[in-house]
């Protein structure tokens, strides 16, 4: 890809420290992305994909810990900045949605005086400038009667309702980068359609999205390019229409499998049998070999090799492209 | 009556759904429920009221003052001049209690304010920081709490001496403990909340996570805290006062009245009721108060 990078991961690795022993996480994960596009991450329930977002936020809680890797934003490594320099990053270049919109605002103040806050926050205006800022992006964010809306409680607000003013006051100061921690999964399917829309106007509008999801349909939907990861790795990575079209990697193709379509008819779902190993106790080759229904004899033992078998498409399988 | 208990508990019914359904509550809908359901409550509420205007315009109830002697009248029995009776000195005991209700609300309130502050202060720190600043504060509060709180309050008392001022600090000192502990375990559970995890992601720096997000959130938790805590200030200074470390005679305090009154507890008796009789009401009235607005402000916790 020719374009700037907004934000680069390299090598990223955070690990939990347990007693019962070190659990890595997010396990060398490198992350390319690129100004004013969309990129998805997909895998299952503890793959990393959270861990890694938050990771890029500063926002690991205890025992987590980033302790490998660089996170860059715009050139600039962000990792060992102080936690002061961390607070005027976050918010005004770079910002997070999260899943809950039910939850993710405080109860007891107004909504428009939430968004408010951040205008506040990182830039020198007065509370006025900050009421018709926030006022002006309820609009944009397709916030009817934003007027009105401003002196809400969130109780009094629907759940796309709030998902809107979660979106504005992440986009409020324009980041450079939005992380989106699956920002539709706890809306119905119509009020889905809308958020993913306004993401993609916004993406227009220049913002780098970071689209984490389990929902393919999401992620085809709107993702220019696509990272799948599991047991806190990048298995494949490639851009949406050839990892839709020619996915490589056994587990790729096992959660394309299991997308239900109207198309297929009456046939029972695909599903990949097993569940997602204990990061304690990964085997000693590829971590997805024990529930891999191409598994071969060399996968228990070796590591595979990250390669990339076209322009763009990388995968994590000794035997990828020979299936 | 069937008919009528009936549709109490309906009108109760309503009032939960709209409470689940997230109507907004401000202070005059809580007051509602609060009269609506919990009648001993707010019927609390009006006497403490009643007894914080009887202390505000005590001159103006009373034709005496609370140390003119009269000593022909002395121990007189309760009688249409002296609605009490009067004591030793003849002094009237009603006009001593309603003074002394000056001293016992503002020893009720001002520590117990005083003691939520620091505490609540220190809770929050402890409970949002965690790590030392946690171990610190809350094995502090742990040494505090390990103390019999009357013992501690009478050690610190006779280290600083008489006074009103000391009183207050005294017992300032002997409860802030208890209340960082609970208004930690409430910034705990507050922490963990995504409305916090997302003020994060705007840069909210976090001194002002604490007071912007979960300093409102714990005011219902305060306002319990606080109806709890004044009857227990109030107890303590009566029993401070009654052992001689609290207020001095001739001012007049509850604890202080009753102790003047022991002596004579055979031949006027009244000199100890009228006193011990307005603690208990007093206490009473603000637990069945802080009962009450649990109950109000806390929609989780099913009522008994």
């Amino acid at each position: 890809m020719e374009n700037k990078m907004t934000l680069e991961v390299d090598n990223l690795k955070v690990s939990f420290f347990t007693m019962n022993g070190e659990v890595r996480a997010v396990n060398d994960v490198s992350l390319r992305i690129p100004a004013g596009k969309i990129v998805g991450i997909v895998g299952e329930s503890g793959c990393g994909k959270s861990m890694t977002a938050r990771a890029i936020m500063g926002l690991l809680k205890y025992p987590g810990k980033v302790v490998g890797g660089e996170i860059r934003l715009d050139g600039q490594n962000i990792l060992p900045l102080s936690e002061r320099e961390k607070c005027s990053i976050r918010g005004s270049r770079i910002s997070m949605i999260f899943q809950e919109p039910m939850t993710s605002l405080n109860p007891v103040i107004k909504v428009g005086k939430q968004v408010d806050e951040a205008v506040l926050l990182h830039s020198n205006v007065t509370r006025k400038e900050a009421k018709r800022r926030t006022i002006e992006i309820f609009r944009e964010v397709g916030i009817s009667d934003p007027e009105k809306r401003y002196d809400c409680y969130p109780h009094q607000l629907s759940g796309g309702l709030r998902q809107r003013v979660m979106i504005a006051m992440a986009m409020i100061m324009k980041p450079e980068i939005l992380i989106a921690d699956e920002p539709t999964t706890a809306l119905d399917v119509t009020v889905e359609a809308q958020i993913l829309r306004l993401m993609k106007k916004l993406c227009e509008g220049g913002t780098s999205i970071l689209m984490i999801s389990h929902n393919l349909g999401v992620i085809a939907q709107i993702c220019d390019y696509v990272y799948v990861m599991y047991a806190g790795k990048v298995v494949e990575e490639a851009d949406t229409f050839t990892l839709f079209d020619d996915p490589q990697h056994p587990y790729t193709k096992g959660l394309l499998n299991a997308v239900s379509s109207l198309r297929r008819g009456g046939e029972r779902l695909d599903t990949i049998p097993g569940v997602v190993p204990n990061l304690l106790y990964l085997p000693e080759g590829c971590a997805f070999s024990l529930r891999c229904g191409e598994c071969r004899k060399e996968c228990g033992d070796v590591m595979p090799e990250y390669r990339e078998i076209s322009p763009g498409h990388k995968v994590l399988c000794t035997f990828a492209g020979e299936h | 009556m069937p008919f009528g208990r009936k549709k109490q508990s309906e009108e109760i019914r309503d009032i939960r759904l709209r409470s689940q359904a997230g109507e907004e509550e401000n202070a005059r809908t809580i007051m509602l429920r609060l009269v609506r359901e919990n009648r001993l409550a707010a019927f609390s509420l009006v006497l403490i009221l009643l007894i914080m205007l009887g202390a505000i315009f005590a001159p103006v109830l009373t034709p005496y003052t609370y140390d003119g002697m009269d000593l022909m009248n002395r121990l007189s029995g309760p009688s249409a001049a002296h609605l009490l009776g009067t004591d030793e000195g003849g002094r009237d005991i009603l006009t001593r209690l309603l003074y002394g209700s000056r001293v016992s609300l503002f020893i009720g309130v001002v520590p117990t304010l005083l003691a939520m502050v620091v505490g609540a202060a220190l809770g929050m720190i402890a409970g949002y920081y965690g790590g030392i600043a946690d171990m610190l504060i809350m094995r502090l509060a742990d040494i505090m709490l390990a103390f019999p709180s009357m013992l501690l309050a009478m050690v610190i008392m006779y280290m600083l001496g008489d006074g009103l001022g000391n009183v207050i600090l005294t017992l300032a000192l002997v409860n802030w403990a208890s209340v960082a502990r609970i208004v930690r375990s409430e910034t705990l559970q507050l922490k963990g909340n995504e409305y916090v995890e997302a003020a994060r992601v705007i840069g909210v720096p976090r001194p002002v996570i604490i007071l912007r997000h979960i300093l409102p959130n714990c005011l219902p938790t305060f306002i319990v805290l606080f109806t709890l805590n004044v009857p227990s200030s109030i107890l303590t200074e009566s029993s401070l006062s009654f052992l001689g470390l609290g207020i001095q005679p001739p001012s007049a305090s509850w604890g202080l009245m009753v102790n003047a009154g022991r002596q004579f507890l055979t031949n006027a008796p009244w000199l100890a009721f009228a006193p011990s009789a307005a603690i208990m009401l007093v206490v009473l009235a603000f637990n069945f108060l802080g009962d009450g607005l649990r109950d109000v402000l806390d929609p989780h916790q099913k009522k008994g």
